[in-house]
């Protein structure tokens, strides 16, 4: 029987996402056992997680003690540590799956397992993950299927929903009943709290968005949260009474997820209730704000919908230095009531006109593969940015997967193709086909470094075989492919999205594991095939589209 | 003030006897106005400074028994604290408390009033019962909680230093058995100028700071010294220029804030004309990240400071006196005097070769810029065998033929080649207005120290404080006139033993007392003085290994790591721990990844509560 180990130190969206990995797993090897290393704060969180066999906890209140305490001792923390590691490694787990964002998870990821443990996952995608957690902004798959990719299980789509007990629905259903909900109203959630400020939607535009709710549906209000958002629920549940049931601190986790299955839509910030709501199957609208976008972190699931300001500084790359906070505001309650309108009554109109001008209204759909993506739900402009990310998606999961030839190129550029079509305005993208024709004299004369950097590495493998007859000659080829590498590097400058090729090249690079020339040698001829085979990628797609662009233009001249 | 007294002999002695430093400063030490002595009801002695009565003036012994009853009613000691006093004033308010069987400790940042205080009453008693603190520093490694005791007259003209005290103290800092309670390892920005000779004395201290092991950002503006031309060649009226200038000041300036804002440095250093705005100053405030300049120019020459002075938290500057003066008007509160130095790395003896000779040598060199007493001075020389280097020479003078490569600038490298290689160098101060030597001048420029540090001989004009620097004939020569420069040359040129010992004299007088290494511990010395909260190590002091032995006992497999840090002259706390495993040769050893566990703990829940 196998046991996995997922070490999972993040917040609680991070523990929900992890369901769909989970269930994979439990697929991928019948019987295992999933156990999952979490932040005792979010223990109970753990209960709701279908298919997790064992959650073990690490208590950060009580770590924070032994290091800040004035009893503090090096010594005791030690000891501390020591013994939730030898605990934890009687389980002798076969595989560690790491999805923990910084250093203390691959310190944990060491600590809980043998050797053959801690390299057992180690693989292109949670090296890609490891980077990636260097520029979140260019992670371009939700979290959710990048955890599936770590762990390497199916992508086909696995959505389940929270396990719920008869105990909790049967609260949840009680309450309901007696806070006078009947049959054909609905139940419209508000979450107002986030974990920072620079994601929540101002107070006042979610007790807005309530007053056009009662006023204008027939639905009731129902507000979630921890006890840090009493206050902003206080606020709302005095101006409307008995049209709102505030639940602010009141449920513990599986009453929370019981009445999330009972709410109709949730309106949130981009949170960790969130993700429980899109895993009991509720509708999700989340408005997202500073650096959260929703591509990587919006609400798993087909039709949860995901609100994005279109303003020129969005996504935020520097939170700390905005003071103007445009982002939080330019998202209008009205605009948000009408797309709840919209949801709820099936009403057909020229909703996009009206009130998009502020925002962009994305919404969630599983592709053929599986994969979740965040598509317009009115069409609106291609920008470049999304362009190019699209194309880096792709080169992404073909590269790292290596799963890809030249017909799954041609699939994927063609599906690509079909979704600009659907959901963009058609002549942005042959726009854009121009600017990547002229990002492909970058793409390949970084192709052409790289090839003269495979060149030298082979016969730096070559002259290592014999190593002290060599060294000059070593050296002098070494120094060759570090003016490579600074080539490739401000080449790479100018790629723009696709710049994170070479972050990744660079990560790479710098995390070279060999103990002699030899093998660090051949790691490096590795890495510069790595990096020529997603040059190629990314050219074909490019080449494909300005193919296609050539192919319109002669169409339309004929017309 | 009558510092003949008996009474001051007498306190003077015990002083000694008893805290020989502390006497040393207080002898040195010149009492500033503003102070007098007046005697209360009952005759005895009371000290005033403005207004303010340190004690009362009808009965000054009554009114510290008061002082020592209702503290020690609000603030008992145990066995576990200390009495900490802010302030010594004349002792009335002290003197009681040895009857209550307590020896206090007393912090008095001036020295002035202990002076004061030795010259009009006996305190025997005080200095044998107790210590005196004069800076913060010293009260670190204290096994016992401090209890302050504050004498409000003292604290009414010390509030800044007592409110650090007092931080201090409400952090627990002092009581760590830790040899600092202060960060020792900091993180420094240093800002340079763009271009102008003090580029290369901001990298030196660069390189000085990371060499007393802390961890440097060089914020190198140099990089943009290629557009800076091209702005300041333009073919423009002045006051677009002076607009461009200003959105190229600011562009830069917003750099710098955005690295600031992602490094969070504990403190940024900037030199000469680095390029931060006034607005950039003030956000860095608001980031609470202490600012400190270092200004190495003429501030009568170079007037800029006037602007930017009162917006760093300190100001270092190689002239006291009116300059000091003339920052106290504009509220500068921090300001410290620092001359310039070497860099013993960079200014070093080298072994020239032939044909580094001939290149570089002569009888007689200058190196530096054409200030216009330079030239009026140098054309004068009649020693022919006397070649100049640097920019800013006029083609059209006699001085012309003297100057090498057509009066290109010369890199540092190149420089201390000329320095190692003449038997003469000629370090004439620059001064644009006259053609005389200004031996009223208040500063020492680098060029003194840096040929004292590569070992070469120098003639430099007398300046007020050289003194202060180089013991005048054994250490450096130094002219006053035109006529006494060319005697001295005259008189040197054939005199290569005397040359030699002057040299070694002055290379090893920089050694000691000149190098950028101590000229950065002193700035961060004052810095750390003056604002000690902003340095507080939370966690360095005391999250630390308790008893190595007994730890060791319970666990063998830690040994090796504990004793190696240890060996390393470093302390058993978590970062030193952490460093020595990250350092290691061989693979990573399970109880080595629980110690670099506890340290990234550490690190996330405090960038946490950053």
């Amino acid at each position: 029987m196998k046991n996995i180990l997922i070490i999972n130190l993040a917040r609680l969206g991070d523990i929900i996402q992890t369901i769909p990995m989970i269930e994979g797993l439990n697929k991928k090897y019948p019987g295992c056992r999933v156990f999952m290393l979490v932040n005792s704060t979010f223990i109970d969180v753990c209960k709701i997680i279908p298919g997790l066999y064992r959650a073990v906890s690490l208590d950060f209140s009580l770590i924070h003690n032994h290091i800040f305490s004035n009893s503090s001792s090096v010594e005791n923390g030690y000891e501390f540590f020591k013994q939730v590691f030898d605990d934890l490694r009687t389980n002798r787990f076969d595989k560690i799956i790491n999805i923990t964002p910084h250093d203390i998870g691959v310190i944990t990821t060491f600590l809980s397992g043998d050797e053959k443990a801690f390299w057992s996952n180690v693989n292109d995608w949670s090296k890609y993950y490891f980077n990636i957690t260097k520029n979140w902004n260019t992670l371009t798959l939700n979290v959710v299927d990048m955890f599936k990719r770590i762990a390497g299980v199916s992508r086909q789509e696995c959505f389940r929903t929270i396990k719920l007990d008869y105990g909790s629905i049967s609260y949840a259903d009680n309450l309901l009943r007696d806070y006078g909900l009947t049959n054909g109203c609905y139940l419209i959630g508000l979450q107002p709290g986030a974990s920072t400020v620079d994601k929540k939607w101002p107070l006042d535009y979610f007790t807005e968005l309530a007053n056009r709710i009662i006023k204008g549906l027939n639905a009731k209000i129902i507000l979630f949260g921890g006890k840090g958002d009493i206050c902003d629920g206080a606020v709302i549940e005095d101006k409307f009474k008995k049209n709102v049931i505030n639940m602010i601190g009141k449920t513990d986790m599986l009453q929370l997820c019981a009445l999330m299955s009972r709410t109709d839509i949730l309106i949130t910030n981009d949170t960790g209730p969130m993700h429980i709501a899109a895993f009991t199957g509720t509708k999700v609208i989340s408005i997202n704000m500073g650096k959260e976008i929703c591509e990587t972190t919006g609400p798993y699931g087909k039709g949860n919908i995901s609100l994005q300001p279109k303003i020129d500084c969005y996504p935020c790359s520097k939170p700390l230095l905005c003071s103007k906070g445009i982002c939080r505001k330019s998202i209008k309650p009205d605009a948000v009531y009408k797309l709840i309108n919209y949801l709820c009554n099936d009403v057909n109109n020229n909703f996009a006109d009206r009130f998009t001008e502020d925002m962009e209204v994305y919404i969630s759909r599983f592709d053929n593969y599986g994969t979740i993506d965040f598509l317009p739900l009115f069409k609106i402009r291609l920008s470049l940015r999304t362009f190019y990310r699209k194309i880096l998606r792709i080169v992404w999961d073909l590269s790292l997967s290596e799963e890809f030839n030249d017909l799954s190129v041609s699939t994927a550029a063609a599906e690509l193709e079909h979704i600009f079509e659907k959901y963009f305005y058609t002549n942005d993208f042959h726009e854009h086909a121009t600017d990547a024709s002229n990002k492909k004299l970058l793409l390949l004369e970084i192709a052409e470094l790289s090839s003269n950097g495979l060149n030298l590495s082979r016969q730096i493998y070559n002259y290592s075989k014999n190593v002290n007859n060599n060294i000059k000659k070593i050296g002098s080829l070494s120094k060759q492919l570090e003016v490579i590498d600074e080539n490739i590097f401000k080449a790479g400058e100018g790629l723009s999205e696709l710049k994170m090729i070479i972050s990744m090249y660079k990560f790479e690079i710098d995390s070279l594991k060999g103990e002699n020339i030899a093998e660090m040698a051949e790691e490096t001829c590795l890495i510069y095939t790595y990096l020529k085979s997603r040059l190629n990628l990314s050219i074909k797609i490019i080449d494909y589209f300005v193919e296609l662009r050539s192919k319109t233009y002669i169409n339309q001249k004929i017309a | 003030m009558n510092a003949d007294n008996k009474i001051y002999s007498k306190n003077l002695n015990i002083l000694k006897q008893n805290q020989s430093e502390l006497a040393e400063k207080v002898e040195s030490c010149e009492v500033p106005g503003g102070f007098e002595v007046i005697h209360s009801k009952n005759g005895l002695p009371v000290l005033k400074e403005g207004n303010v009565s340190f004690h009362s003036i009808y009965d000054p012994v009554k009114d510290g028994e008061r002082f020592v009853d209702v503290n020690l009613k609000n603030n008992d000691c145990d066995d576990e604290s200390k009495i900490l006093y802010f302030g010594i004033g004349f002792g009335y308010h002290i003197k009681p408390v040895f009857k209550k069987n307590i020896l206090p400790v007393i912090f008095e940042p001036r020295i002035e009033i202990i002076k004061i205080a030795m010259e009009n009453v006996d305190l025997t008693e005080i200095f044998t019962q107790t210590r005196i603190i004069t800076e913060l520093n010293e009260l670190i490694n204290n096994d016992k909680k401090f209890i302050l005791w504050p004498h409000h007259p003292s604290v009414k003209n010390n509030i800044e230093i007592y409110e650090s005290l007092k931080k201090i103290i409400e952090n627990d800092v002092f009581t760590s058995n830790d040899r600092l309670a202060l960060k020792n390892k900091l993180n420094i920005t240093v800002v340079t100028p763009i271009y102008g000779g003090s580029l290369p004395v901001a990298k030196y201290c660069a390189r000085a700071l990371e060499e007393l092991g802390h961890k440097v950002d060089l914020w190198d503006a140099s990089v943009f010294a290629d557009p800076f031309e091209k702005l300041l060649n333009m073919n423009v009226d002045e006051a677009n220029k002076k607009i461009l200038y200003d959105l190229f000041q600011h562009l830069i300036s917003e750099m710098i804030v955005a690295s600031c804002a992602a490094e969070k440095p504990d403190l940024l250093i900037a030199l000469a004309q680095a390029p931060l705005s006034i607005k950039a100053l003030e956000r860095l405030k608001q980031a609470n990240i202490l600012t400190a300049f270092w200004f190495v120019e003429d501030y009568k020459h170079m007037e800029y400071w006037k602007s930017y002075a009162p917006f760093y938290d300190f100001y270092f500057t190689i002239q006291k006196g009116e300059f000091f003066d003339e920052l106290k008007n504009l509220d500068v509160e921090n300001y410290y005097y620092l001359p310039m130095a070497a860099d013993p790395e960079i200014h070093c003896v080298l072994d020239i070769s032939d044909n580094e000779k001939d290149e570089f040598g002569s009888k007689l060199s200058f190196m530096g810029a054409g200030y216009y007493n330079r030239q009026k001075i140098f054309s004068r020389i009649k020693n022919n065998d006397f070649k100049i280097w640097g920019n800013s020479w006029d083609p059209d003078s006699s001085i012309w033929k003297k100057v090498q490569r057509d009066g290109q600038r010369v890199t540092t490298e190149e420089t201390v080649k000329i320095f190692n290689s003449s038997a003469i160098n000629l370090n004439l101060h620059s001064y644009a207005y006259d053609d005389a030597i200004n031996t009223a001048g208040d500063f020492v420029n680098p060029r003194t120290f840096e040929i004292a540090s590569c070992g070469a001989f120098q003639l430099v004009d007398k300046r007020s404080n050289l003194k202060d620097h180089f013991v005048q004939g054994e250490e450096m020569i130094s002219f006053e006139t035109e006529e006494e420069l060319n005697r001295l040359i005259d008189y040197y040129i054939n005199k290569p033993e005397e040359r030699k010992r002057i040299q070694d004299n002055a290379r090893k007088r920089v050694l000691k007392d000149h190098t950028y290494l101590l000229r950065m511990k002193e700035m961060l010395c004052f810095i750390k003085e003056r604002k000690p909260e902003c340095f507080i190590d939370n966690t360095c002091s005391k999250f630390r290994v308790k008893d190595k032995n007994e730890f060791i006992r319970n666990f063998p497999e830690v040994e090796p790591v504990l004793n190696k840090t240890v060996n390393e002259n470093r302390d058993l706390n978590i970062d030193s721990i952490a460093d020595v495993v990250r350092s290691r040769q061989s693979d990573l050893k399970y109880h080595e990844a629980l110690f670099l566990l506890m340290d990234e703990f550490k690190n996330l829940f405090l960038e946490r509560s950053a």
